[in-house]
């Protein structure tokens, strides 16, 4: 009894951080209707600071100036970047938050180092507490108040105050609030203010629990989806319930499965949503953004099938004419072509947003890996089954997925990426945890690189053919049609459901066939194969590339990995990338294959 | 005549707010009926429990005898239910010509008919454009052409003059007739233009708070005196 | 004063009305009459700054409205009552008001919610409960006392009677009647036209949005062919 007494002390200690991120993160939402990605950034800078500050002027002081100072940072992103975003389409305005991740991260790589850093212990509170026998750290206990206080806070902030008050009528109906007089910019700056230092708070707070690392910010933030999405976007009740409900499965979950805790909450998530689509406490949100830009994709035209065709030509005889090295590099960029492909199919022509391409990608390298180590297939076997491993993975995806849009969907698919992140992670047995599995190569007929290559050239080169083909026939048209008008679409008879998740299951069949060829050209995989960064790659190869443009995958895949490889030398070189994403979402939503075509188009009128 | 569409007993509530009360008609082959009231008599519930944005509480829709009440829109359509939005609802990706090719695939007809349908609706030769750089009007009449596309027996337009100016708005109201009549499609449609309800239905449906207060040829409508009450507001009218 | 200059205006688009002019003088009041769909609607928003203007000029003795924020035509004082009332329905009554609540433009502080209360009796009785179980009526209410803690200049009010049973809209009527009389200014658009001309001497008519009658509810009467054409079936 009092074993199950502290599991659920823990679980509920555990919470306290999650409600914290979570909240804030559901009311910046609630009122700015932006999904901020950087949320976790904010919990992460606030235990960084509380870190600092905490060596200089004790604990109890760096708590709350960790707060004040992921605020301020959350007011600084709000007034520079996501300001601009708040009429774009929903990809941009998340996109650009991702952007803010990254350059986040090697901020505080720059100013904390990349060591993990063990906080002090809380001065006063560092002992434990015998309840039913069971030692419980007193410092749990105090986290357990600290959240009671704050769900208390927040409640009376929302019910008493005036600035509550406005908070809940903009989630409400933003619109009829700003006809009353009521300005939205300053409501969104004090919002973010607060939901910002709420994560900061969270942050500091784990400080005496666990170490404080560059990688909490992408932890946390996929914890936060979960939670929030169960919750309900913008409502902190339905917040603390849906952490309070997945700590505790944590907790106890770890008992009975402990390899597989998070696919408890995954689980939990998708009945939910079946259940109740908007969460426990959400409602359907009202006047939600085109998730992309409406927009006829761009004609590849005379000169870009004349690019294509020299294109095609200098990739075919590269062998020939290149090192060694440029065509391991060149295998590379058609692997991720193909993968971004998958998105650009999914996310250009559907207008489907996901965050969690890695998925598929990493279902792919895995599935391949498997079925050529533990059961002994053979490299052609193993290619074979990787689309369709990846597939399987995407219809159970899609399943959930068709039901949501825009930021729904994204929160979803990254969700679901970082669930099987965290088995390739937690489940060694199978996946070989962090040290991967190894010594997965080709066949002999194509073990040599320049074979490989070619390997590698044919499939991308019909996978990609395949999905242009498909997004510029019928498919693509009636798949276009449920992007650009889903109401239309149904009262033409079109099943809008069934379209959306046949082209999730196709966008999965590429990244899957991506990751089958990635893990036999590496000879090996990893969890990162998985992991979210992988994720934004392939989101920035396409955005890069042009979500519109027909070529942007190749464009964007070419362009990262040649920039990649040779920025990467760099320390700082993410923060360089965030930069970028965040510059392309504002300014340049077109990304190059947009600025090309408009470039053409432009030459050819000025000359007729 | 022949029924082609029965709407039996139609309730719908939100909250407690009856939004639609008893509301039954038929509508019968080539027939053009319009459906008008004030501001909130429930004339778009209607039409949402009609195209299947929304299902009725209780009460049945029944298309040419098979019962569609709690079929999604999707199917409803395959039913041969056709509709076009008060706010024209077009791909606005694609081009004129491309609009309507997707509703000749989705509706399993040769995408060659496309022409022909555009000339229909007076749009010949405006194929190759950008639906967003149309008129209004002609937007309107795109999406005319693709409700028409799967040659449904019964079609609803919501408000088909809305947002258009003068002349344009019976020239509209003629391409529809027009059409109906050649198809045999009946045409169900809500619309705040008189000159259009009246010059264009051969019967007029009345709603108000909910209800179905008259049902008749538009000489009959004009000197119902509830129906004059509900829309002058004067208790002596 | 309230002036509209040659306005058109929409939703994307779609164009609901055309080349409006009208004015609404100080203390006065004006309805806008006309079948739905005739641009009612639409010309309410467009002062509020809720719909697209493409052309023409609104000004609010002298300010021009058109083109600002809804939240600056709001505190140029204009205040607002929405078609459907929208009220912030998980709200209580009180919050509600507090949503509204601000100075006039000359910052001067009138309305306070005890003198809300004091117009409305009906919803003071139910501060504390949430807007969303109010009836109809409630909401009504509610949402131009809302208005009124905004200390407007000028009143917009869209469809008051929407909805509502001849008793209730009798009620409003004695209430926004005793605010005119008080000299605060209404615009309103109103299918019931009894309501109308109980809270208006002028009226404009619309029909498919454009302006076919502007006048004092005598000169109306005397002509008794245009109800029968613009305003009846």
């Amino acid at each position: 009894m009092g074993f199950f007494v502290a599991q659920f002390l823990t679980g509920l200690a555990s919470a306290s951080s999650l409600f914290l991120v979570a909240a804030g993160l559901s009311i910046i939402f609630g009122v700015t209707r932006v999904v901020n990605f950087a949320h976790g950034s904010l919990y992460m800078i606030g235990a960084f600071i509380a870190y600092s500050v905490a060596s200089r002027f004790g604990f109890w002081i760096a708590v709350p100036v960790a707060a004040v100072g992921a605020g301020a940072l959350g007011w600084v992103m709000e007034r520079t970047v996501l300001r601009h975003l708040y009429k774009a389409p929903e990809l941009f305005q998340l996109v650009a938050t991702f952007g803010l991740v990254l350059i986040i991260q090697d901020a505080a790589l720059w100013l904390w180092g990349p060591t993990d850093l063990l906080g002090p212990r809380a001065p006063g509170l560092s002992g434990a507490i015998h309840i039913l026998d069971e030692p419980i750290p007193t410092y749990d206990l105090f986290l357990i108040a600290v959240g009671l206080a704050v769900l208390g806070g927040v409640w009376w902030m929302f019910a008493r105050t005036r600035f509550g008050v406005l908070v809940r009528a903009a989630t409400e109906d933003r619109e009829m609030l700003q006809a009353l007089g009521v300005r939205p910019d300053r409501l969104f700056q004090v919002t973010f203010f607060i939901g910002a230092a709420l994560a900061g708070l969270g942050g500091a707070l784990e400080v005496p629990r666990q170490t404080v690392t560059l990688s909490m910010d992408l932890t946390i933030i996929a914890e936060a989806f979960v939670v929030v999405v169960i919750g309900g976007m913008g409502s902190v009740l339905g917040a603390f319930l849906a952490a309070v409900l997945i700590a505790e499965l944590n907790a106890f979950g770890i008992l009975i499965f402990p390899e597989i805790t998070l696919v408890i909450a995954f689980v939990v998530m998708a009945v939910v949503l079946i259940v109740r689509p908007y969460g426990l406490l959400g409602k359907a949100p009202q006047g939600a953004h085109a998730a992309v830009e409406i927009q006829a994709p761009a004609k590849l035209g005379k000169y870009g099938r004349i690019g294509g065709g020299l294109l095609l030509v200098g990739l075919l005889i590269l062998p020939l004419v290149g090192s060694e090295f440029a065509v391991v590099l060149m295998t590379d960029v058609l692997i991720f072509a193909l993968m971004a492909a998958g998105l650009h199919f999914m996310m250009g022509t559907g207008g489907l947003i996901s965050f969690g391409h890695a998925a598929f990608f990493g279902l792919g390298a895995y599935g391949a890996a498997l079925l050529s180590s533990k059961l002994g297939f053979s490299m052609w076997l193993a290619l074979a089954g990787a689309p369709v491993i990846a597939a399987i993975g995407a219809a159970l995806i899609g399943l959930f997925a068709v039901r949501l849009s825009g930021v729904y969907l994204a929160m979803l698919t990254l969700a679901g990426a970082q669930i099987l992140w965290s088995l390739g992670v937690q489940w060694q047995d199978l996946t070989g945890g962090d040290d991967g599995i190894l010594g997965i190569w080709p066949a002999d007929s194509v073990t040599g690189t320049t074979a490989f290559y070619y390997l590698c050239f044919g499939l991308s080169v019909i996978a990609i053919a395949a999905m242009m083909a498909a997004a510029g026939g019928r498919f693509g048209l009636l798949l276009r049609a449920t992007r650009d008008n889903a109401p239309r679409a149904r009262a033409l008879g079109i099943n809008v459901g069934k379209r959306r998740w046949a082209a999730i299951v196709i966008a999965g069949m590429a990244a899957g066939l991506a990751g089958g060829l990635y893990v036999f050209s590496k000879g090996s995989v990893f969890p990162s194969t998985l992991a979210i960064p992988r994720s934004v790659d392939a989101l920035v190869m396409v955005l890069l590339g042009g979500l519109h443009a027909p070529a942007g995958p190749i464009i964007g895949a070419g362009v990262f990995t040649l920039l990649e490889d040779s920025l990467s030398r760099l320390d700082y070189w993410r923060a360089l990338l965030g930069a970028f994403i965040v510059a392309i979402a504002i300014s340049a939503p077109g990304g190059i294959g947009g600025a090309l075509s408009n470039w053409v188009s432009r030459a050819q009128r000025q000359r007729s | 005549m022949t029924v082609m569409l029965e709407a039996r007993a139609l309730r719908k509530s939100f909250g407690g707010l009856v939004a639609v009360d008893d509301v039954s008609f038929t509508l019968s082959r080539a027939e053009r009926v319009a459906l008008i009231g004030p501001n909130g008599a429930g004339k778009s519930t209607c039409f949402n429990l009609l195209s299947g944005e929304a299902a009725p509480d209780t009460g049945q829709i029944i298309l040419d005898g098979t019962d569609i009440s709690r079929l999604a829109p999707h199917v409803r359509q395959r039913a041969g239910l056709g509709r076009t939005f008060q706010i024209a609802a077009v791909f606005r990706s694609m081009t004129v010509s491309e609009n309507v090719t997707t509703a000749l695939i989705a509706a399993g007809r040769s995408p060659d008919n496309r022409r022909a349908l555009l000339t229909e609706v007076g749009l010949a030769g405006l194929g190759a454009r950008l639906v967003t750089d149309l008129a209004y009007g002609d937007i309107k009449r795109v999406e005319m052409a693709m409700a028409l596309a799967a040659r449904p027996k019964v079609l609803l337009l919501d408000e088909p003059t809305a947002g258009m100016a003068g002349p344009e708005r019976t020239r509209i109201m003629e391409t529809a007739a027009a059409l109906a009549d050649k198809n045999g499609t009946a045409l169900l449609f809500t619309e705040h233009d008189m000159d259009a309800v009246f010059g264009f239905a051969d019967r007029i449906l009345v709603m108000d708070q909910g209800r179905l207060i008259a049902d008749g040829t538009p000489d009959e409508i004009r000197e119902n005196t509830e129906v004059k009450r509900v829309y002058l507001g004067d208790p002596d009218a | 004063m309230l002036e509209v200059n040659n306005l058109t205006a929409g939703y994307g688009a779609a164009r609901a009305i055309s080349e409006l002019a009208f004015r609404v003088p100080t203390a006065g009041a004006v309805a806008l009459l006309g079948r739905n769909g005739a641009g009612k609607s639409t010309t309410i928003k467009s002062v509020m700054g809720l719909c697209d203007i493409y052309d023409g000029r609104i000004t609010l003795d002298g300010v021009t409205l058109s083109g600002q924020s809804p939240d600056a035509i709001a505190r140029a004082g204009v205040g607002y009552v929405p078609e459907d009332r929208r009220v912030f329905a998980d709200l209580s009554v009180m919050e509600n008001l507090e949503t509204g609540k601000k100075a006039g433009a000359d910052g001067a502080v009138i309305w306070t919610a005890p003198k809300v209360f004091d117009l409305f009796p009906e919803i003071a009785r139910r501060r504390d409960a949430s807007a969303g179980t109010l009836s109809g009526g409630e909401r009504q209410m509610l949402a131009i006392a809302r208005a009124l803690m905004g200390n407007p200049r000028i009143l917009l009010l869209d469809e008051p009677s929407e909805g509502l049973a001849p008793v209730v809209v009798q009620r409003l009527g004695e209430t926004l009647s005793a605010l005119a009389v008080e000299g605060l200014t209404l615009l309103l658009a109103e299918q019931n036209k009894a309501l109308a001309r109980r809270l208006a001497n002028n009226v404009v008519i619309l029909e498919t949005g454009h302006v076919v009658f502007t006048g004092t509810f005598d000169d109306l009467d005397r002509m008794p062919e245009l109800l029968e054409r613009y305003l009846s079936v």
